[in-house]
């Protein structure tokens, strides 16, 4: 159990949330353009790290709306939370 | 309000806790940018008020509520029943003409997506805890607040109007699930 404070809602219980993946993946601009290692490379290669991750997470038993989530994927001690297109404070 | 037959067929009441199936009520979800200046002010003259911009809250004048589901989306209900017969939606028929049709937002008619339990009683909060993880007596959620949240799995919208005044919003086809279960839980308390 961990809380998730929303940046639209607030503090809420993580059961309210799903997780959607890494953040910050920029899809190439000319996908035709690359080879198949590298198309791969991008669609299914994930980080994942113990330590610091940035992630997307989603409220979706809430307000529905999509933001970005610092997380320490070894404690579940969350960083920082910021909406979609912001970048993460280091 | 379409010819349809809700699952809710009677009154519940166990000592002073009782629920009872609020119908038929005219609920919309207006979606749109509040920051549109345009937007802002077509609903806001539609509506009599101006839409609430703080999470969780809510405004209200005699005939609608409005209620914060998130930063660009509204759920507005009418306060009274309206007529049972009717499938005709006053406050639809401006926001579409004024909102959808000049592509400053979404109005989408939901009124038989939801049933509203009405909850009154001291021990409502007591109930709900039972089967949600979100917290009752948190300082923010005072009168007129609004809240979406799970219960007992399902997803439900919950508006406190007083302590012991709640309306319960929930899709219709969970309905008679999420009615069995409040039934069964308000014996325990
Ligand atoms: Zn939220």
């Amino acid at each position: 159990m961990f809380i998730i404070k929303c940046p639209y809602c607030g503090e809420r219980d993580h059961s309210e949330f799903n997780y959607g993946g890494e953040a910050h993946l920029v899809r190439p601009k000319q996908p035709t353009e690359l080879s198949d290692d590298q198309w791969a490379e991008y669609l299914f290669m994930r980080k994942n790290i113990k330590g610091l991750q940035y992630e997307r997470w989603n409220h979706s038993h809430g307000c529905r709306r999509w933001f970005n989530v610092s997380r320490d994927t070894s404690t579940d001690k969350i960083h920082s939370v910021y909406k979609i297109g912001e970048k993460p404070s280091k | 309000m379409l010819n349809f037959i809700s699952p809710i067929t009677e009154s519940h009441t166990y000592n002073n806790f009782s629920m009872s199936e609020k119908t038929p009520i005219t609920k919309i979800n207006l979606r749109g940018d509040l920051e549109n200046k345009d937007f802002a002010s077509k609903a806001g003259k539609i509506l009599g008020m101006i839409l609430p911009n703080e999470a969780c809250t809510t405004s209200t004048k005699e005939k609608i509520t409005c209620m914060w589901l998130g930063p660009n989306e509204w759920l507005l209900v009418s306060n009274d029943t309206i007529d049972k017969k009717s499938n005709n939606h006053e406050l639809e028929r401006l926001l579409f003409k004024d909102i959808s049709k000049t592509n400053l937002g979404a109005v989408t008619n939901v009124s038989d997506h939801y049933t509203i339990f009405n909850l009154s009683g001291s021990n409502i909060f007591e109930i709900l805890s039972k089967g949600s993880p979100f917290d009752f007596d948190s300082e923010y959620f005072g009168d007129n607040k609004v809240v979406q949240t799970i219960l007992n799995h399902v997803d439900v919208t919950i508006h406190r109007k007083t302590k012991e005044n709640v309306d319960l919003y929930v899709r219709r086809s969970f309905s008679d699930y999420l009615w069995a279960w409040i039934k069964d839980s308000s014996r325990f308390i």
